[in-house]
């Protein structure tokens, strides 16, 4: 060993392969090498101890620094109480009821869990932030954690409910099971997916909460998008108007033929299509999708029942909400469009309720936030001893078209739409008026038009 | 002397009697000698217990866990060579090449051919933690492999096993079944291990092993591997599952003489019970969805609740431990085997310290 060699300081070595680590001061004595051995004199026909591999697959050892990631715990679980609510789903109806809930009772213990980040936004302005110059984080009221504190709700974001035990009374998560003395099921719905024909290899994007709509902005927010959308229904047609307003290529496609037809006379369809499509909107009606490929990377092109062609850069699937059901169906609970509900919005289980988009209550589904609304407050007093009912009535739905906005309150019966002047219908069932529709400047009467059908119901 | 299958065909099937009956007596051995029970995992393979969570089976991955759970439950080491089987059986059923999914699945599946799973390398080179260790280039009909993987498990020299190597002219990672009995390539047992001695564990030296293209399970790894991760994670839920179980089991048995005492413990069997069940039933839940789901939602479920069992293991042994005492730290003893084997659920991959810093990317994304 030369005297300039011992001056330097002894240095270790780690094997890539197994992690055993070669300290020059310690050498390897079962393997022949003595303590000083320098890395260098090592014979080639040593062996890592551990694994068997020679000095070749040695590297020196550089010590690996990190600070420790804020993030790098996981999150407590929420103490064992089997006195508390649950509420599974962070969108609005699960929020409205955490808070009707704690107004009514500040003293119970609620537990709230998501399977994404629990922020508090209003759902219905993803249609409209657009063209408002709003980006996605705008719309965030308040993040999960600031909104569960201000309302004393222990959340558990990030954690999706897995199954409803219901003889245990436990709900079962991937990060261990929660108990219930009662439970609320706040848990949407989603987009219809799009049944696209063999040959199709794109799949389109539906828009349904924060995250998704994060996607769509990130995708078009560089500059002129070609949109394709897919449905003319409430959701087709807020998308296709807030689009085309921030300045992007919107084409929709519906099935039927017209706008929004299960919602408004044929004349308020007119209306809303002659004024998209003087803001460049292309609308084909009574057309279907033929054939859909690309991605988002590279774009997309579509061929459509009639031979006409488009291509693109995204594709939005809106063909109309279904109610999420698969948990209450795992569970047992009776459902049929959406999960069945009796007046205090009790499942077919006394100790669950539900609330919102996933509700059918006498055969209707009404995935409105007015609904929701009226609903949370019937949950919050039915699990505090009140007797408060829901009648199901259904509420003015407003449509966000700014381009030829709609008020529309739908009607219970079948029967005919009358035009009484150009932005104004109202709908009879036999000689019983039970609906209205109001456009463009007429949306201003909408709450008059109300009073007005109070007093006649 | 009874022979082992002179039982009548209705009991053989049920895994809690076989392996009461063929795995008890060589536990202790298998643990303490480092015994390779090679007849009990050809025994299970003979009773179809590998083929459950294949296409062929239905995709039954609750009932493939459960048998999982029921050999860890008497030896986990014996369970972690049932996983690295089932493993291996899920990438050949999921093999992108047909010829290779057509020569290797069915002895695989049957278990007259077993093997392990060399993935862990793999697993954490997409989860940017680890380089790849072996190099294979392409040559003519298949690949040539040069490196070494450090400890793959359920080996034998007659056994098989699947990796993934770089590709470095193309950059692309290929995942492929190895032969031990390749030309070039050899077996090493160096280190000594503890808990899990007994499960043919070995470093895998590589020196230009040819590789077949009907080996070939995947020319582009980094494209498979999404698809076939949520199971490869989900199916080692039958080792906490067992370990806890049997560590419940021996509380329960510890308080028929030690109940006055015992109960002074903050742990105590009936609420692990309830948070086994829990468990149980969250991994049945996930086990109708990997079979056909690649997103990272559902691999964040899957992340979370392995890391969950891994907490649980380590609580349910150290319980055991405390309610056992000195009679613990005997050297035959299963309960302090327990203790190592459910440091083992903890660490192996996806250790906890993995699970961890894949689902802070995952929920930040």
């Amino acid at each position: 060993m030369t005297a300039g060699k011992s001056e330097t300081p002894y240095r270790q070595y780690l094997c890539v392969v197994c992690g055993y680590i070669y300290d020059e001061a310690v050498g390897d004595p079962d393997g022949g090498l003595a303590p000083g051995t320098r890395f260098e004199d090592i014979p080639d026909d040593w062996v890592c101890p551990d694994c068997g591999v020679t000095k070749a697959d040695f590297v020196p050892l550089e010590e690996a620094v990190m600070e420790r990631p804020a993030n790098a715990r996981q999150p407590p679980q929420p103490a064992e109480n089997a006195a508390q609510t649950v509420i599974i789903g962070a969108g609005m109806g699960g929020w409205a009821v955490a808070e009707a809930l704690r107004r009514a009772d500040p003293e119970r213990a609620i537990v709230m869990i998501t399977s994404d980040d629990g922020a508090f936004y209003p759902k219905p302005r993803l249609s409209t932030a657009a063209g408002e110059g709003l980006t996605p984080d705008d719309l965030i009221l308040n993040d999960g954690t600031a909104q569960a504190a201000r309302l004393g709700v222990t959340l558990m974001a990030h954690t999706r409910a897995l199954r409803i035990d219901r003889e245990r009374r436990r709900v079962l998560t991937p990060r261990g099971g929660v108990p219930y003395a009662q439970l609320i099921l706040a848990l949407g719905a989603t987009q219809r997916p799009l049944p696209l024909p063999p040959g199709s290899s794109g799949q389109p994007m539906s828009v349904n909460a924060l995250n998704d709509y994060r996607q769509l902005r990130s995708t078009i927010d560089d500059g002129t998008a070609s949109v394709l959308i897919i449905g003319g229904g409430l959701i087709g047609c807020e998308f296709a108007n807030d689009l085309t307003v921030a300045g992007h290529e919107v084409t929709l496609v519906e099935r039927s033929d017209r706008l929004l037809a299960s919602l408004i006379p044929q004349g308020a369809s007119e209306a809303l299509r002659s004024h998209l499509t003087s803001a460049d909107v292309r609308i084909h009606t009574g057309r279907t999708i033929q054939n859909l490929v690309g991605n988002t990377e590279q774009g997309f092109s579509a061929r459509l029942d009639d031979g006409g062609h488009w291509q693109g850069d995204i594709v939005i699937s809106a063909l109309g909400l279904a109610p999420s059901t698969g948990l209450a169906d795992a569970a047992g609970l009776r459902t049929s469009r959406g999960i069945v509900v009796d007046s205090k919005l009790r499942t077919s289980d006394p100790l669950i309720h539900a609330i919102g988009d996933c509700v059918e209550y006498e055969g209707a589904v009404r995935p409105y936030v007015r609904a929701l609304r009226r609903q949370a407050e019937i949950i919050a007093a039915s699990l505090t001893g009140g007797d408060a009912a829901y009648d199901g009535t259904p509420d003015t739905i407003n449509i966000k078209t700014t381009l030829y906005p709609l008020a529309v309150r739908e009607p219970i019966e079948a029967g005919e739409w009358h035009q009484l002047d150009s932005d104004r219908w109202i709908h009879y069932a036999g000689d019983r008026c039970d609906g209205f529709a109001l456009g463009g400047p007429a949306v201003a009467d909408s709450k008059r038009a109300e009073q007005w059908l109070g007093g006649k119901a | 002397m009874e022979a082992i299958h002179a039982v009548d065909d209705a009991g053989t099937s049920n895994p809690r009697d076989l392996a009461a009956r063929e795995l008890a007596p060589l536990a202790a051995t298998i643990d303490r000698d480092g015994l390779y029970p090679e007849g009990f995992m050809r025994t299970l393979g003979d009773h179809g217990l590998y083929n459950r969570h294949t296409a062929a089976g239905g995709h039954d991955f609750a009932g493939a866990i459960d048998a999982m759970a029921e050999v860890s439950r008497i030896c986990m080491s014996t369970g972690f060579c049932h996983w690295c089987h089932d493993a291996l059986t899920w990438y050949l059923d999921n093999a992108e090449e047909a010829a290779t999914r057509d020569k290797w699945l069915e002895p695989v599946a049957s278990g007259r051919l077993l093997g392990g799973t060399g993935l862990s390398n793999g697993m954490k080179n997409v989860a940017a933690i680890e380089e790849l260790k072996i190099r294979a280039r392409r040559v003519d009909g298949g690949y040539l492999a040069n490196g070494t993987l450090p400890w793959v498990s359920n080996l034998a020299s007659h056994h098989v096993f699947a990796a993934v190597f770089l590709e470095p002219d193309s950059d692309r990672r290929v995942m492929a079944l190895i032969d031990c009995a390749q030309t070039g390539f050899s077996l090493k047992q160096c280190a000594e291990f503890i808990a899990l001695e007994g499960s043919g564990t070995y470093a895998c030296h590589f020196e230009d092993v040819f590789i077949p293209d009907d080996q070939v399970i995947s020319h582009d790894a980094a494209a498979f591997l999404p698809r076939i991760r949520a199971g490869f994670v989900l199916l080692q839920m039958g080792m906490p599952l067992g370990v806890i179980e049997a560590c419940i089991e021996i509380m329960e048995d510890m308080s028929r003489t030690h109940a006055h005492v015992n109960a002074f413990l903050d742990e105590q069997p009936d609420t692990l019970r309830t948070e086994l069940e829990d468990l149980r039933g969250a991994v049945n839940a996930l086990a109708a969805e990997v079979a056909s789901g690649s997103d990272d939602r559902l691999f964040r479920d899957v992340l979370q609740v392995r890391e969950r069992a891994s907490v649980l293991s380590l609580r349910a042994s150290q319980a055991a431990m405390l309610h056992a005492g000195a009679r613990g730290y005997l050297a035959d003893s299963a309960v302090q085997r327990k203790l190592r084997e459910s440091y083992f659920v903890a660490i192996v991959t996806p250790a906890i310290k993995h699970i961890r810093k894949e689902l802070a990317r995952l929920e930040a994304a």
